[in-house]
Order: C-alpha cells, then sequence, then structure tokens
C-alpha cells in the first residue's frame, strides 16, 4: 500500500529527515512514535505531498509519487488526512464538510454517504451543525469522517489526540481503530503518545533526530528494542551493567546469565554490556532471601513502583512494580526474585 | 452595597454624556413626527427619485468595485510571493489619504476638455472638441470610479488580515481532498474570509453614502446634496431632517449587515490558530501582471493625482501662501486638536466605564453613542444643529426673562456646534482604539500590581499609562486627521467667517480654481497619510505577533 525507501526531508537545506524506509500493507494501522521534533510529521506531510522529499522514493499503490525529481500534488494523491487542529471549515456544517471532498457524486449519494459516515463515527444527529458547537471529541470524529468520505485506501492522522482530555484518547482511540478496520482503510498515525500508538497501531516505528530506529509490534518494541534509546522511550526499565567471562557469561549484580549463540557473535570482544531490566522482571517476594534496598517509591494505585538498589549500592539500580499491600519504607531491604524471560543487552 | 456606590459615578457620567451624543441622531428620527406635506410633495414631484436612485446606485457600485478590487488585491497580496510584495502591501494603502473630493477635483482639472490631457490629445491629433469621444469625468460613473478609488482599502484591509490568518491546514486539508487552485478560493477562502470582506465593504458604502464634497461638486443629486440643498436652499430644517432620516435608515441596514458580519467573524476565527499557509511562488511573466495590477489603483487613487497636485501647489504656492492660508492651518489645526482631545477623553471615560462597572444598561449607552462613525456627516450637523438651536432659544427665554437681555447663539453658532457634531461621528475610532489598549491590561495586572503594595492611583501610574499610552496617542492622531478631512458637517455647522484647510479647498474647487485648490489639498494629504503610516505599523504588528 505505502512503502517509503530511504527518504530524506530537508527544510531550508536542514535535513529533518534521514533515509528513512518502512513500508504498511493493506489493511493495517503504522504508527510512527517519537518525541517532538524528530520528524514524524515531516515524513507525513511527505506522504500526503505538502513537502517535497529531497532523496529516496515513496511508493503509493505501487506508484511512485515522490522522488528527487518526482512530486505528485496532493490533490493526485487521494490520500485521507486527519490534521492535528481538525481543520474542520467554519462556514460548512458538519454535513458539508464531510462531503466536501466528494467530487463527481449527485447529491443524493453525497447525503448517503454523510449519513452512512456519521452513524459509523457515532455521532448520527449532528449533520446540521457547526463545528463551533461540538466538542473537541465530536469534532474528531467529525474530522475522521470527513477524511474517510472520498474511500481513501490510506489514511494519515496527525497527532490526532493532541487538542483532547486525556480521558477522551485512549477510548477514541480504539474507537477510531475499530472504524479503520471495518473499513479496511490502512492508516498512519503520528504521535508523541506511546499509549496511544499502543492502543491503535498494529507496527510502531520509533524516530529520533530524523531516524528510524526501529519498525516493529508494541510488543517487540517493548521486549525486544534494538537500541537503547528505544528501550528507554518505550516503557520504564533500568540498564545494570555487567562484565562478559569467556565471550558467553554475563556477571551482573542480579547474577550470572547465559548468552545465546547470535548474542554471543553479537557482542564478541565486548568487556562490559549493559542488560535491560523492565519492572516486570523483577517480582517482589517477601520470602526471597535476595534483598534490595527502597530508594523510591511511587504509589500507583493498584501498583506501587519501587526503585531498588542491589547490594545496597545506588550505582546498580532495577525497578519493581510490586502489589499495592506490599507497602514498605524508603530505606528498608526487601525480597526480590528474578523473572528475566530474555536477556536484551547492549554495548554500554 | 457600599462597593456598589462608588462606582455609580461612571454609570452617571456615561448616562449624561452619551445622551448628549445621542440626541443629535435621535432628533433626526423624531422630526418625522412634524408633517411637511408641501415639502414632501415638491420632493416627489421633483427629484426625490433621483436622490434614492443616485444614492443607492453610487452606494451599490462602489460596493460592488470595492469588494471586488479590496478582495483581489488582499488575496494577490496574503496568498502570492512576488518581487515588491512586502513595499506594495502598504502602497496599497495610500489612497485613504486622498480625500474623494480631492480626489474629484484633481482629476476634473486633468481630464477635462481644457485640461493637459485632451489638450495633448487634439494637439498630437489636430483634432477639434467634437472629433472623439473621451469620457466625462464629472458623471455618475465618474463619481463612482472616485469614491471607489479612495475606499477600497477598507476592504482590502479586513481581507488581507482574513486571508493571510486562515490556518494552513484549510488549504492542505482541501487539497487531500482534491480542491486547490480557483477551486479553493471560491468554496473555503473566500467564504471563510466573507464576514470580514462584508465589514469592509459596508464600511465603504456608509462611506459613499455619506459623501457630499464629491456629488456636489459633479452635480449629481443625492440624499446628502438634497439636505443641503433643503436646509440652505429652501431654508426648511424639518424637511432637511426627515431627508435625512431616510438617509440614516438605508445606512442602519449597512450597519446592521456589519454587526452581524463582526458577530459571525468570532466563530470564524475558531480553531485558526495554527501557521498560515506558506505563499505560492510565481512566475516572472505573472510576477509582472501582479505587481502591474496591484500599482493601478495606487497610482490612480494616489501617485497621478498628487503629483498633478503637487505640481499645481508649487506653481500657486507663492500666491496662495499668505497670512489668510496660515491663519486657516492654524484654524484646522487647533479644531482638529480640540475635537480629538474631546473624543479621546469620552473615548476614555466609556472605556474604563465598562471595565469597571460592567452593565447591560451602561453598554448599550456606549453602543448607542459610538454609532455616529456610521452616520452621514450631514446628518449629524443637521441633528446637531436642531438640538443646540433648542439649546439656544431655551437659554436666551431664561436670560431674558431674568436679566430681560438676550446672549445670543452661545451653541449654535460657535465652535461647540463642530466639536459636538465631531464627537459624534468621530467617538468610535477613538473608542476602538482605546478599548483595544485597554484590552491588553488584563484584570489580573491590577491585581497584581495591588498585591505588590501599589495604591490605585499608583497602579494607574506605573501600569494603565504606559501601557495606554500608545493606543491613545494613536486614536488622537486618527481623530485628528478625520477631522481634518471632515467636510459637508463643517460646512454646514462653521461660524460664519471661520476656514479650514477642507472647507477652504471645496470653495475654490467650486470657483473652478482647481490649481488655487490644491495648495490646501496637498496640506490635507500630507496629513492624511500620517494614519495610513500607523496602519502599515498596526498591521505589521498584529502579523509579527500572530508569528
Amino acid at each position: 500500500m505505502l512503502s517509503l525507501s530511504n527518504i530524506c526531508v530537508a527544510y531550508d537545506n536542514k535535513p529533518v529527515v534521514n533515509k528513512v524506509s518502512f513500508s504498511i500493507e493493506s489493511g493495517e494501522i503504522g504508527c510512527l512514535l517519537g518525541p517532538s521534533g524528530c520528524g514524524k510529521t515531516s515524513i507525513l506531510r511527505a506522504i500526503a505531498g505538502f513537502e517535497p522529499v529531497s532523496e529516496g522514493d515513496i511508493h503509493l499503490r505501487g506508484t511512485l509519487v515522490a522522488g528527487a525529481d518526482i512530486h505528485a500534488e496532493p490533490e493526485r494523491r487521494k490520500v485521507g488526512v486527519v490534521f492535528q487542529d481538525f481543520a474542520l471549515f467554519p462556514h460548512l456544517n458538519v454535513g458539508q464538510n464531510i462531503a466536501f471532498g466528494l467530487h463527481g457524486h449527485s447529491a443524493l449519494q453525497k447525503s448517503q454517504r454523510v449519513i452512512e459516515l456519521l452513524a459509523l463515527v457515532g455521532l448520527p444527529d449532528i449533520s446540521e451543525r457547526f463545528a463551533h458547537s461540538l466538542s473537541g471529541g465530536q469534532q474528531q470524529r467529525v474530522a475522521l469522517a470527513r477524511a474517510l468520505a472520498p474511500r481513501p485506501d490510506l489514511l494519515l492522522l496527525d497527532e490526532p489526540f493532541s487538542s483532547l482530555d486525556a480521558e477522551l484518547r485512549e477510548e477514541l482511540a480504539q474507537d477510531i481503530r475499530r472504524i479503520l478496520k471495518h473499513e479496511g482503510t490502512s492508516a498512519l498515525l503520528v504521535t508523541h503518545d506511546q499509549h496511544e500508538a499502543f492502543a491503535m497501531a498494529d507496527a510502531i516505528g520509533v524516530l529520533k533526530d530524523g531516524q528510524l530506529l526501529q519498525w516493529a509490534s508494541a510488543y517487540q518494541l517493548y521486549h525486544r528494542p534494538a537500541d537503547k534509546f528505544v528501550a528507554g522511550f518505550i516503557g520504564q526499565g533500568t540498564l545494570l551493567p555487567g562484565t562478559l567471562i569467556d565471550n558467553s557469561m554475563l556477571q551482573t549484580e542480579l547474577g550470572l546469565f547465559q548468552l545465546t549463540a547470535p548474542q554471543v557473535t553479537q557482542f564478541a570482544g565486548a568487556k562490559i554490556l549493559d542488560v535491560l531490566v523492565r519492572p516486570d522482571d523483577i517480582v517482589h517476594d517477601d520470602s526471597s532471601t535476595n534483598v534490595a534496598m527502597v530508594l523510591s517509591r511511587a504509589f500507583k494505585g493498584a501498583h506501587i513502583l519501587y526503585e531498588l538498589a542491589l547490594n545496597d549500592d545506588p550505582a546498580f539500580r532495577v525497578l519493581c512494580l510490586a502489589p499495592s499491600h506490599h507497602d514498605h519504607e524508603l530505606g528498608e531491604r526487601i525480597g526480590i526474585r528474578l523473572d528475566l524471560k530474555h536477556l536484551v543487552m547492549f554495548n554500554a | 452595597m457600599k462597593k456598589r456606590n462608588w462606582r455609580e459615578p461612571w454609570l452617571w457620567a456615561v448616562t449624561v454624556f452619551s445622551l448628549l451624543l445621542a440626541v443629535p441622531v435621535l432628533l433626526i428620527f423624531t422630526s418625522v413626527l412634524v408633517p411637511q406635506y408641501e415639502l414632501w410633495h415638491h420632493l416627489f414631484e421633483t427629484v426625490l427619485s433621483d436622490y434614492v436612485y443616485h444614492s443607492l446606485l453610487i452606494a451599490f457600485s462602489v460596493g460592488a468595485l470595492t469588494l471586488i478590487l479590496g478582495t483581489g488585491l488582499a488575496w494577490l497580496v496574503a496568498r502570492y510571493e512576488f518581487s515588491g510584495r512586502r513595499t506594495l502591501q502598504w502602497l496599497i494603502l495610500l489612497p485613504m489619504a486622498m480625500p474623494a473630493y480631492i480626489l474629484a477635483y484633481t482629476y476634473t482639472g486633468m481630464l477635462d476638455v481644457a485640461g493637459p490631457l485632451q489638450t495633448q490629445l487634439r494637439d498630437t491629433f489636430n483634432w477639434t472638441y467634437h472629433d472623439y469621444w473621451f469620457p466625462d469625468v464629472r458623471s455618475l460613473g465618474g463619481a463612482i470610479v472616485m469614491l471607489s478609488l479612495v475606499l477600497y482599502p477598507y476592504v482590502y484591509m479586513l481581507a488581507r488580515t482574513a486571508f493571510s490568518e486562515q490556518s494552513a491546514s484549510f488549504y492542505e486539508a482541501s487539497r487531500s481532498m482534491g480542491v486547490s487552485g480557483f477551486a479553493y478560493f471560491r468554496k473555503v477562502a473566500f467564504p471563510l474570509a466573507r464576514p470580514a470582506i462584508l465589514t469592509g465593504t459596508a464600511l465603504a458604502m456608509m462611506e459613499a453614502f455619506a459623501d457630499y464634497g464629491t456629488v456636489q461638486y459633479f452635480g449629481i443629486s443625492t440624499f446628502t446634496t438634497g439636505i443641503f440643498r433643503t436646509w440652505n436652499g429652501l431654508g426648511n430644517a424639518i424637511g432637511a431632517a426627515q431627508l435625512a432620516a431616510v438617509l440614516t435608515s438605508f445606512v442602519l441596514v449597512l450597519l446592521l449587515i456589519e454587526k452581524h458580519s463582526r458577530r459571525r467573524l468570532r466563530y470564524f476565527h475558531q480553531g485558526q490558530n495554527q501557521h498560515s499557509a506558506k505563499r505560492l511562488t510565481l512566475s516572472p511573466v505573472q510576477q509582472l501582471w501582479t505587481v502591474l495590477f496591484c500599482l493601478l489603483p495606487v497610482a490612480l487613487g494616489f501617485i497621478i493625482p498628487s503629483v498633478q497636485l503637487t505640481f499645481w501647489a508649487i506653481e500657486r504656492a507663492t500666491s496662495q501662501v499668505d497670512e489668510q492660508f496660515v491663519n486657516l492651518i492654524w484654524n484646522s489645526f487647533y479644531l482638529a486638536a480640540s475635537a480629538a482631545f474631546i473624543a479621546v477623553g469620552l473615548a476614555i471615560l466609556f472605556a474604563y466605564a465598562k471595565r469597571l462597572r460592567s452593565h447591560w444598561l451602561l453598554n448599550s449607552q456606549v453602543q448607542l453613542a459610538s454609532l455616529g462613525y456610521a452616520i452621514p456627516g450631514t446628518v449629524i450637523a443637521i441633528g446637531a444643529m436642531l438640538m443646540l438651536s433648542a439649546a439656544d432659544d431655551a437659554l436666551n427665554q431664561l436670560t431674558e426673562a431674568l436679566f430681560d437681555t438676550s446672549v445670543g447663539l452661545v451653541f449654535s453658532g460657535t465652535l461647540v456646534a463642530l466639536l459636538l457634531a465631531y464627537s459624534v461621528r468621530f467617538l468610535a475610532v477613538a473608542l476602538h482604539n482605546v478599548e483595544a489598549g485597554l484590552q491588553r491590561i488584563k484584570p489580573s495586572m491590577d491585581d497584581a500590581a495591588r498585591a505588590m503594595g501599589l495604591s490605585p492611583f499608583a497602579v494607574l501610574q506605573k501600569v494603565h499609562i504606559p501601557l495606554l499610552r500608545a493606543s491613545v496617542l494613536s486614536a488622537l492622531l486618527l481623530v485628528f486627521v478625520d477631522v481634518l478631512k471632515e467636510l459637508p458637517a463643517t460646512l454646514i455647522l462653521r461660524p460664519f467667517n471661520f476656514n479650514t484647510l477642507a472647507v477652504r479647498t471645496f470653495e475654490l474647487a467650486s470657483e473652478e480654481r482647481l490649481q488655487d485648490a490644491a495648495v490646501p489639498a496637498v496640506a490635507i494629504v500630507l496629513v492624511g497619510l500620517l494614519p495610513v503610516v500607523l496602519l502599515t505599523r498596526a498591521l505589521e504588528l498584529s502579523k509579527n505577533e500572530a508569528n
């Protein structure tokens, strides 16, 4: 459906996107995730045709739409776009907004499509109303309906939840996912919020400084991050230093770990490696003889997130998510058990 | 209860002054209660249809022309990048400095049968008078063109702001839905800017209805010339007021359109906080055409006439600049300055009253008092005259009863009448500026300053005055220039033998001494340039704030 190969985007000769490649299959929902200024919106704008690419190719439905010398105008690309500020036309009512992109349809066809889409987004009775009288969540749904009206096979969403209340976001994200899957539309979402990405996307790309660090499922990103930035950006965790023995064993404060064969090859010659330890790798167990000292604690309702020092040394820290009734004081030593399913390591 | 009491003086002061300003216009409408069958029969038989037809035709043609010209120019400047754009975007405002009546005299002098252009044509081609057709400036069409040339900046300014504030995401959203180019202008950009464009067009049409100098000089009978004729020629004050009432009702329709458009403007503004769209670059040939198109109204409305005026003025400077002329300048200056101080003083009073004591009665009084900008100067003058002669009558009866002597025309025959009329007409200009300045002083600033131990007086001194200074100064300047250019009210209300630059220009032109008229006219145009500079700076500032 959509494929980018080695695209670069530059503003005034200042590169903001550097050799990014990924592709989205038909019906798949992708997401570009990264901190602000990482270039994710520029990629979206290049796909929509609002910005030219300086290098690389973009293919839409197998057709080359952007390259070094090629730039198909946005109105030729037949891509739906949902804007960060929704961009609903204030002089048109909801129905007219939704029908805006329907060219060459009869009035009857247009009104049927409007009714159909409003039902799909769960707002059946607002066709006559104007954008300024709608709530943020309603505007968001109308913007989605408008983008979907001409039946684009690819929908681009630019930070679609950023102007909404936190409580609304997750609910809407799931609703939009359901609607996209129902319509069979492929989509690419841009966000800085990993929870939105997790709620909506099949595949997520993590970007930093214009580079795509990893393109994978949410599960993969969390459990198999490709580099330290991804490991730190997605979820919580700490890096625990360890010494490599005989190129195959890693000695850490949590014990001795065996490297897999590919890891042996990957880290051949290294001396110190960092192990990624997620809070769910450390299980709190009062009966365990392994103890760690509580450095800080954060009450999370059902759980308490403890930051623990191994061997009483604050240089070796791990996080532990304990059930809420296990209430321990700062400085207290509590029993922990290791539940590490797979070893994720990086060069120190 | 105590807290309310000390604020009551505001309500009282506003009530007294707003009524004072509203009475002239209200008197106009009460005049219809005194039937003038004979006059109306006469008018109906003779000139009434001309008044209606000409006034409406002029107003609507000027509306249409300014709408097209102002919107077109604004779209080009806001949407496209071409060389010279930055200079052109303020050059386009220059014709505002030119009062329509001065433009009319200048073009008449230039294009008349005996004028330089036709003489040149005849000499070149050996024609005589009847050999060729040449458009007559002194015609209905000529008046429409003259007025449109100086009034299109109203539409241009508002439309340009509206276009350049339109969020880029509207353009991008449209393109992603297959709408671009002219279809985008037609379906999105124009409808979005429509409230602003209509507001500007309504203002231009109000000015066209109010025009006296141009139509009088061209010999076209309209409501304004009719009011003059009934007042001066027939000496029928009530009849003049009744004609004024009819004209005012036309204008009130425009006022409703304007107010309605401004309300819609607020809705349309929501969600437009994103960056505005990048300007599209034009090809060199397109750039040339664009620059020429933008220059045409500036050349016709300002450059050509002011060059001609300057030549005439230099030619006649020695004979015209004498003691009488210095006197003229002094009269105009102190009259305009006094009016500016009164109008801005009232504006400050009204603005603070609204801020300190928000009350529906007070707000509507201020609203009523500031409607004067829409009412033609002729109408206000008649209203002020009716009001002040009644006051003079009452005063003289009183002094005769008490002291057995009459004091004469204390109000209606003096500058008081002029100052009242100017205050009515230009309060809105002052109020608009003062309120804009006051809005920047948020109530929390007062609270913050008080919390840091400043007395209310110190707050005024250290917070309000420094922040308000710029807007009060620009209010003073704008009223000053408007008064200086004002013609019809000044003609009606000026004391005997009291002349201003505008009146002198009109008198000289009426005597067909067009070259002599150029001397005071140049002075008016030069002063008229000041607010254009101010506006240019304000437009630049608001753009920088938006970015």
